[in-house]
């Protein structure tokens, strides 16, 4: 019995304390050790460097860091209200999330680039267009970087972490160059749009590298480069784009992939989409408190459809009866009080956004501030929660004709036939008929000609993010980001001709044309310099 | 509670005379019996001596006559003898400690085959003769049951060892048991607060005993690893919980009835919703990482999820490691304290007993905001608007309607039910043979939630059973298992928002109009009322399997050999089924419904196997301990989303129900393993020097090959002072002092598993092409060289028990140091990842804890009060000089030199009461030139420089509680008993922000009436600054001390009145006892914060992390106010 029992004791100890093994592997997921191996796993790594090109909240939010909307909210977009007040410093959300948002972008591109060699089998073109779409994703980012905060470290491998703690800011000029150098790379290896397969739609093309470049050259005021770019985009040389047939039907998703688009953030219903129309569109429509608000200067920024704006003498524009005759691309992209809203079911409803007309007008706390709404990017196909799943357009052959108009402008080349080619068609495109609205006048001088060019771009792409770049480039943020925003006319009359305030902004051009650099990247690499006054 | 030690009996106490009549007694006795020649049976009678005295004797080698001469100065006895027949001048060795004379004597004589009687005041000694086996001989014995102080004693269970025949005894003590064998069976008398008594019968036919109370006290066993220890030989600091301290308390887990019960055990919550997890810290904060302590459910590691829903009436005890002596045999994962949990078992040869405890009771939620009236409303926020250049919002007649109009019901009242029942019910049967012992236990627990909405709540179904047999002789195994079923159902949205869409509504909106639809407020775009109502639930339904069986093999005496295994299976599962919800002719959101399914299956197994050997020589006693432990862990996970599906039986498609898959996984996860050895020797001599050690070496499978391996010694030693023969006088007189001071090294591991190494996550729809969804790869953050942290710890403490144990006293301070802390240190992000894993950061931290117990016993009314009191404070000592700060307005900063996780902001100045003031003071450099006005802040200027920007911020505070305490007070009288328990903190500081403090917050919301005291040109002295809307509010919104509270309180946070019905009356109906009482839990809180929230909040978890803004912003379930009715059988 005494040995029955000893055996038992023996087994059943061994059984027990059998040993776990130290060496376990996630079963989930690959480890660095057997990754590398496939082209799948290359190409699966740059669909993440697109996912993290840029991002729904900045795209609409930006609108609101200009004159063209005001954002309500405290919270939503990264409090970016206190941006366009001048109420921020550098620990700002926006200012500190952004430079981390675009240097997560780069650190993986740079490990696509680092690591790609390695994979085996690859077909050697299709490797050298994944590295073209990597660097111009880099070159993006950069491009970014630079617009907003001037002069940013220039990353060009994985960095360590200790690397990371001592790197310092690169001039803005070598910047340029390294985008440009990355786009030049790009467009050498980038097939033209139409050359991609079906399902490859959405990818990036030479199109955009060289678009991309126009538009930097642009901020930099290189005005020949941007000329003899857009001159090669428009004449095919990066594929046959033109202008889409209808304004309002460019942000509609049954035309996607559109000959206008250049560059676009994909969506797909259902499986990758954003909720950012919620903030925007009116109150009974989107069903949440809204945020983001046009300002009655973007509303006064609308010509008449004779072309006239409306404070010149003979526009026709009639004070009491302020929407009636204006530019066709007015009604495609703002809400405003008596505006004919179509809903998803194809039914027709009233906006009414004066005081006392219901839950989208001006006096509820959740509406509108401004007795205004965004029409432009609503997508009738989103679901009740204001899922979308429509691209949003980061760059179209639109602005490469007012690049190319603005360029020829300010190189003293601004010609009947420039403006035939550019603004014409897109007035064209947009629904004017009116002669006075298509035709080049030659009593135009430079300063008549630039107000009309910059106006033009401040409607055609209102809430597609250009407008704060534009007024910070032309330096002119200083005067149209001072003072009160306003709303509809339904205040007292004798404060500000009645026109509701609705937000102070601040701005000092003696700082505020660049971001200050995050206090948190300060904090972590003493290396890094400040910008100017902050 | 740390154990007291209950009160020896009052030396003061009037001393039992030797009663003549008792004595004849005795004599007569004595005479029948001798006249059967039974001499010895009479020395093992406990009846007629005197108790008076006790007897301590540490002999060594000695002789005999000198030991009786030592007793006979002790006892007042002497010896009769004859040196024929006792050879007086043997060498013996003798040991007794607080004994009585009677034990004493048999200890002494029986080895040494003599005989003694006691007559009067002497004894009489014998040679002992060769016994004589009688013959089986059934018999009935009588007798009477009494106490030290020599009343009778009801109700004592009376059992014929090694049978289960047996009786009670009767309400004047007296029993009567028909016995099988009058010669050699032995009577055993058990009863609740006292000493079980073993008495063999010898024939006679009466039977009477004194009982003494359980005093527990110098055999007092405390829980430590691995293994028990007695309390007195403990060199760590060890506190025990017992389950007394656990029971009648109308809380619905376990971790809420241990809060306040031990020193620097600080338990704090963050929501008081019926099933959410608890915060534990064992000393504060020590790292900054993991801070929970390592949770071992009867000797297998757990989680906190087992520890939050185990039975609480299946706990027999709590032990709680704090130092590294008692921590360091649980190695990497010890260094922020073990929680021993040891369940229930039966007895051996104890008849079935049945327990009953059930609870009732109500909760009803306290701690809300107090809204401001529609019309203050009104009023505050056009002067709110004025002094923000906008135009008012309310016309004078808005304002006289508003007036004239009857005030809406608050959202909050309409949200939460005044009365929220909550129950619970238990019962076990415990008992035992001879070789076997059982416990089966069945719990139910329903919590109901105190949102309105279709029977929200928490339920739980708790089963278990603790079965051990003796195979034979060498040879024990046993099974523990345990089930625990727990169901939550609450709404389908989160709660931080349910609380925040109804506390920011004014009062000018109703819940619901007047026709009974749900009201969307124009400030909202969803009514709370009618997502609690109307918008589907979330189901949890968790099972939990915990089993555990051992085989302990005793080959030769007091060597132990144990092999365990366990198993903790927990399979989770979630459904959320969101409706949507109609609110026509409003218009509100929640227009897509979904359906969330989710199951997750963890398992922990966990093999052991531990031998124990313990020898004396001499005086000298060792003992040695050595053993190998293996652990595994595992999990499965799937998720699958789906949206438009039908709206009323949710997990029926319609045709437009899709998968949402990027919010669908199946993911197997990330398994981890440990593998350890561990020791532990211990030596003392003559329990006065004690010696420990303890080891552990631990291998991870968190780290790569080569960095696997930790070791984590301590040493420590104790010194009872007292023993020392030269204080031996102030061990008679005053009471026992303990000295007792450590040193080890414990180590963290808790980072997520592989962090070492880079794995590549590939998942759904990142991308797209062509409207279809494509997978996007990611690299998680890694560092090869991590290792694990360290944390080096001494303390020093010292036990002390007074005038007899009255008044026992504890005291410890320790000092920690944690090297090499695991931090996901903060990388700029220039970086471009989030950070790896690195041993970055130093941390000190450092206490002290002090407990004290007094007892009083009365002729009929006795009391107790214990009271614990203790501190810690933790300092960042190195960042590798960096400094992390978090948050926006409500900031916090790791920063060396200060506490983990401190609040940093500006510091206030007063609030600006005219324009020359603002002209002299310093600018912010965040709000526009002219932007700050009368009533506004003023910001202390740091540096200077005239400018109010980062650099003038400062650390303002610290969230972490300190000077926690808990203050228990007892009494007990004529079967009535109170039990009252206040607990609080000294210390704390809470930041409060957004429209929990913030008038208007978001430009509409909420004014409470803490704000009615705001700046005004005629109240300049108050303590809300101007009111003001959107950018006017900026200089006022920042972070700074003006919005930082003190959340020090006292709550008094349990009381108890019970009454036990008396035995004379529940015996007859054959129950041992009943006990009825009435229970109140957080009754009263006495707190500074004056905004209507909880002072006992804590924005953060155990480990300092804060993830959302759900508390800081008071969006939470408020705590409840409970009153319980309860009822407690035994029989």
């Amino acid at each position: 019995m005494k040995k029955f029992y000893i055996l038992l004791i023996s087994t059943s100890f061994l059984a027990l304390t059998s040993c776990n093994d130290l060496d376990l592997i996630p079963t989930d997921r690959e480890t660095e050790e057997t990754f590398w191996d496939k082209p799948e796993d290359a190409l699966n790594v740059l669909n993440n460097c697109y996912e993290n090109m840029y991002n729904a909240e900045y795209y609409f939010f930006n609108e609101t860091l200009s004159d063209n909307a005001f954002n309500k909210s405290e919270v939503d977009g990264s409090n970016s209200r206190n941006i366009a007040e001048g109420s921020y410093d550098a620990s700002q959300a926006r200012i500190r999330n952004e430079w981390g948002y675009h240097y997560t972008g780069i650190r993986k591109c740079n490990i696509l680039l680092t690591n790609i060699d390695k994979v085996p089998g690859m077909d050697e073109a299709l490797k050298a267009r994944v590295k073209a779409e990597a660097q111009f994703i880099r070159a993006f980012h950069y491009f970014n970087l630079t617009v907003w905060y001037g002069d940013v470290p220039l990353v060009d491998n994985v960095l360590s972490v200790e690397e990371s703690q001592s790197v310092s800011r690169s001039s803005q000029a070598d910047i340029v160059n390294f985008i440009n150098a990355d786009l030049d790379f790009a467009a050498a290896n980038l097939p033209i749009y139409t050359d991609y397969a079906e399902g490859d739609r959405g990818r990036i093309a030479k199109g955009a590298a060289l678009a991309l470049k126009a538009r930097l050259a642009s901020y930099l005021g290189n005005w020949q480069d941007v000329a003899t770019i857009t001159d090669q985009i428009i004449n095919g040389e990066a594929g046959a784009y033109g202008l889409f047939n209808s304004y309002s039907g460019l942000f509609l998703p049954q035309n996607e992939y559109n000959q206008e688009v250049i560059l676009d953030l994909q969506y797909v219903p259902v499986q990758r989409t954003y909720q950012e129309q919620r903030f925007f569109i009116p109150k009974t429509e989107g069903k949440l408190v809204t945020s983001i608000a046009p300002t009655q200067e973007l509303v006064d920024a609308y010509p008449m459809i004779n072309g006239m704006m409306i404070n010149e003498a003979g526009s026709g524009f009639d004070a009491a009866n302020p929407y009636a005759g204006r530019d066709p691309r007015f009604q495609a992209t703002i809400v405003y009080d008596g505006y004919q809203w179509k809903r998803p079911d194809g039914s027709i409803v009233e906006i009414r956004t004066f005081p006392g007309t219901g839950d989208n007008s001006i006096d509820k706390d959740d509406a509108s501030p401004t007795g205004y709404y965004f029409a432009k990017y609503y997508d009738p196909t989103a679901d009740a929660d204001n899922r979308a799943g429509l691209n949003l357009i980061l760059i179209r052959y639109a602005e490469v004709l007012l690049m190319n108009a603005e360029a020829k402008l300010e190189l003293g080349q601004m010609t009947a036939d420039v403006w035939n080619k550019t603004v014409r068609t897109i007035r064209e495109r947009a629904g004017f008929t009116d002669p006075n609205a298509l035709n080049f006048n030659t009593s135009w001088d430079d300063t008549a000609l630039r107000n009309i060019v910059r106006n033009e771009r401040r409607v055609e792409f209102a809430l597609e993010g250009l407008r704060i770049f534009d007024i910070r480039r032309w330096k002119t943020a200083e005067v149209v980001l001072n003072g009160w925003a306003h709303g509809i006319k339904v205040g007292d009359p004798s404060v500000d001709n009645g026109f509701k305030r609705v937000d102070f902004r601040t701005f000092d051009p003696a700082k505020h044309y660049l971001w200050p650099i995050p206090q948190r990247e300060r904090d972590l690499n003493q290396n890094l310099s400040q910008n100017p006054n902050w | 509670m740390r154990k007291l030690i209950p009160l020896f009996r009052d030396k003061a106490s009037p001393h039992i005379p030797f009663k003549p009549i008792c004595f004849m007694m005795l004599c007569l006795l004595f005479f029948s019996q001798s006249q059967a020649s039974t001499l010895q049976k009479l020395a093992y009678s406990s009846q007629g001596l005197s108790p008076a005295k006790t007897i301590s004797l540490d002999v060594k080698d000695e002789l005999l006559s000198t030991v009786l001469e030592r007793i006979e100065r002790l006892s007042g006895y002497s010896f009769i003898y004859s040196n024929d027949e006792i050879n007086s001048s043997r060498v013996i060795n003798f040991h007794v400690k607080n004994e009585k004379l009677e034990s004493t004597l048999r200890q002494l004589f029986s080895p040494l085959n003599i005989e003694y009687q006691i007559v009067k005041s002497k004894i009489i000694l014998k040679s002992r003769k060769p016994k004589i086996q009688k013959k089986n001989q059934e018999g009935t014995v009588t007798g009477k049951v009494s106490d030290e102080k020599n009343e009778s004693l009801p109700g004592v269970t009376v059992l014929v060892r090694g049978t289960t025949i047996g009786t009670a005894t009767d309400i004047e003590g007296n029993y009567s048991l028909a016995v099988p064998d009058m010669e050699n069976s032995v009577l055993v008398f058990s009863y609740i607060g006292f000493n079980t008594e073993e008495v063999p019968i010898n024939g006679r036919t009466i039977v009477n005993i004194d009982m003494m109370p359980n005093l527990e006290s110098l055999n007092e066993v405390v829980v430590v690893g691995y293994a028990t220890q007695k309390k007195i030989n403990l060199t760590g600091a060890v506190d025990m919980v017992d389950a007394e301290a656990l029971e009648s308390k109308p809380v619905n887990n376990i971790t809420q009835a241990l809060q306040g019960t031990s020193p620097n055990l600080i338990i704090q919550q963050q929501s008081s919703e019926p099933g959410t997890e608890l915060n534990i810290n064992i000393r504060g904060i020590g790292t900054l990482g993991d801070n929970s302590p390592l949770i071992v459910i009867d000797g297998i590691p757990s989680n906190s999820g087992a520890f939050s829903t185990i039975n609480p009436n299946d706990i027999a005890s709590i032990s709680v490691l704090k130092d590294a002596a008692s921590a360091a045999i649980y190695g990497s994962r010890s260094a922020n304290g073990v929680i021993l949990v040891t369940t229930k078992q039966g007895n051996y040869s104890t008849k079935p007993t049945v327990t009953y405890n059930g609870i009732l009771g109500w909760q009803t939620p306290s701690f809300f905001q107090r809204p401001v009236s529609a019309y203050n409303f009104a009023m505050l926020k056009n002067e709110a608007l004025i002094n923000s250049g906008q135009s008012p919002q309310f016309s004078p007649s808005d304002i006289n309607r508003i007036y004239n109009s009857p005030e809406n019901d608050w959202y909050m009242d309409e949200i939460f039910r005044e009365y929220a029942p909550q129950q619970s019910h238990n019962l076990s049967v415990s008992g035992g043979t001879e070789n076997t012992t059982y416990l089966i236990s069945v719990g139910r627990m329903d919590q109901a939630s105190s949102f309105v909405g279709p029977d929200f709540g928490y339920k739980r179904t708790n089963a278990r059973a603790n079965i051990t047999t003796n195979i034979s002789k060498k040879l024990k195994t046993g099974l523990m298992v345990a089930y625990t079923k727990a169901q939550t159902k609450e709404h389908a949205y989160s709660t931080e928002f349910i609380v925040a869409d109804a506390s920011r509504i004014p009062r000018l909106y109703p819940i619901k109009d007047s026709l009974g639809r749900y009201y969307i407020p124009p400030t909202s775009s969803s009514n709370s009322l009618a997502r609690l109502q109307k918008g589907g639930q979330r189901e949890r339904d968790n099972d939990n399997i915990y089993g555990n069986v051992f085989a302990e093999f005793t080959p030769i005496k007091n060597l132990k050999i144990k092999g365990v295994f366990g198993a903790n299976l927990w399979d989770y599962q979630q459904n959320e089924f969101r409706k949507t919800i109609n609110y026509l002719p409003y218009v509100g959101g929640d227009g897509q419904n979904s359906m969330n399914d989710e199951n997750n299956k963890t398992l922990q197994t966990n093999a052991q196997l531990v031998a124990d050997y313990s020898f004396s020589l001499n005086r000298h006693n060792f003992g040695v301990l050595g053993g190998y432990s293996s652990e595994g862990y595992s999990e499965s996970m799937i998720r699958v989303r789906k949206i438009n599906v039908d709206n009323e039986v949710g997990y029926l498609p319609t045709l437009q129900t899709e998968i949402v898959t990027n919010d669908t996984y199946n993911r197997r996860g990330t398994p981890w393993s440990l593998n350890s050895l561990f020791g532990r020797v211990n030596y003392n001599f003559s329990e006065r020097y004690l010696l420990e050690g303890n080891f552990r070496y631990d291998g991870s499978s968190r780290f790569a090959p080569g960095k696997r391996w930790g070791f984590y010694p301590s040493v420590s030693a104790g010194w009872r002072i007292t023993e020392e023969p030269f204080l031996a006088f102030i061990k008679e007189n005053v009471g026992n002092v303990k000295l007792r001071g450590s040193w080890g090294q414990l180590g963290n591991q808790s980072i997520d598993a592989f962090r070492y190494t880079s794995t590549i996550a590939n998942e759904p729809n990142r991308y797209g092409f062509n409207n279809q969804g494509v997978p996007g790869a990611s690299f998680s953050p890694s560092n090869p060289e991590i290792v694990w942290e360290t944390s080096t710890m001494i303390d020093i403490g010292t036990d002390v028990d007074l005038f007899n144990r009255k008044l026992s006293l504890s005291f410890d301070y320790f000092k920690k140091r944690t090297e090499d802390i695991l931090l996901d240190l903060a990388v700029p992000g220039t970086y471009g990842a989030d950070p790896p894993t690195v041993n970055a950061a130093v941390v000190d931290n450092e206490g002290w804890e002090f407990a004290l117990s007094y007892k009083m016993q009365g002729a009929k009314i006795n009391h107790s009060i214990s009271a614990n009191v203790a501190d810690n404070l933790n300092t960042v000592i190195d960042t590798k000089d960096k400094e992390v700060i978090e948050g926006g307005d409500r900031a916090i900063i790791m920063r060396e030199g200060y506490p983990h996780h401190s609040y940093y902001g500006y510091k206030s100045n007063g609030l600006y009461q005219n324009t020359e003031e603002i002209e002299a003071g310093p600018k912010p450099g965040f709000v526009a030139n002219g932007a700050v006005l009368p009533g506004d802040i003023r910001y202390v200027d740091k540096n200077g420089d005239g400018i109010i920007n980062e650099q003038d911020r400062f650390v303002l505070g610290n969230p972490f509680p300190r000077y926690t305490f808990g203050f228990n007070y007892t009494a007990e009288y004529m079967g009535f008993d109170l039990n009252i328990f206040i607990q609080g903190v000294g210390k704390r500081n809470l930041y409060l922000r957004g429209e929990s403090v913030e008038a208007f917050h978001n430009n509409w919301e909420n004014v409470y009436e803490q704000h009615l005291d705001r700046w005004t040109p005629t109240n300049p002295d108050a303590s809300y600054p101007r009111l003001t809307i959107g950018t006017a509010s900026t200089n006022n919104n920042v972070g700074s001390d003006y919005w930082l509270l003190n959340a020090a309180y006292v709550r008094l946070k349990n009381v108890q009145l019970g009454y036990t019905i008396p035995g004379s009356i529940t015996n007859a109906i054959g129950v041992k006892k009943v006990r009825f009482y009435i229970t109140g839990h957080n009754l009263i809180t006495l707190t500074k914060m004056n905004n209507g929230f909880d002072p006992e909040i804590s924005e953060f978890n155990s480990n300092l992390d804060t993830s959302d803004g759900k508390v800081n912003s008071g969006r939470v379930y408020p705590n409840s106010k409970v009153y319980a009715l309860g009822l407690d059988i035994n029989f």
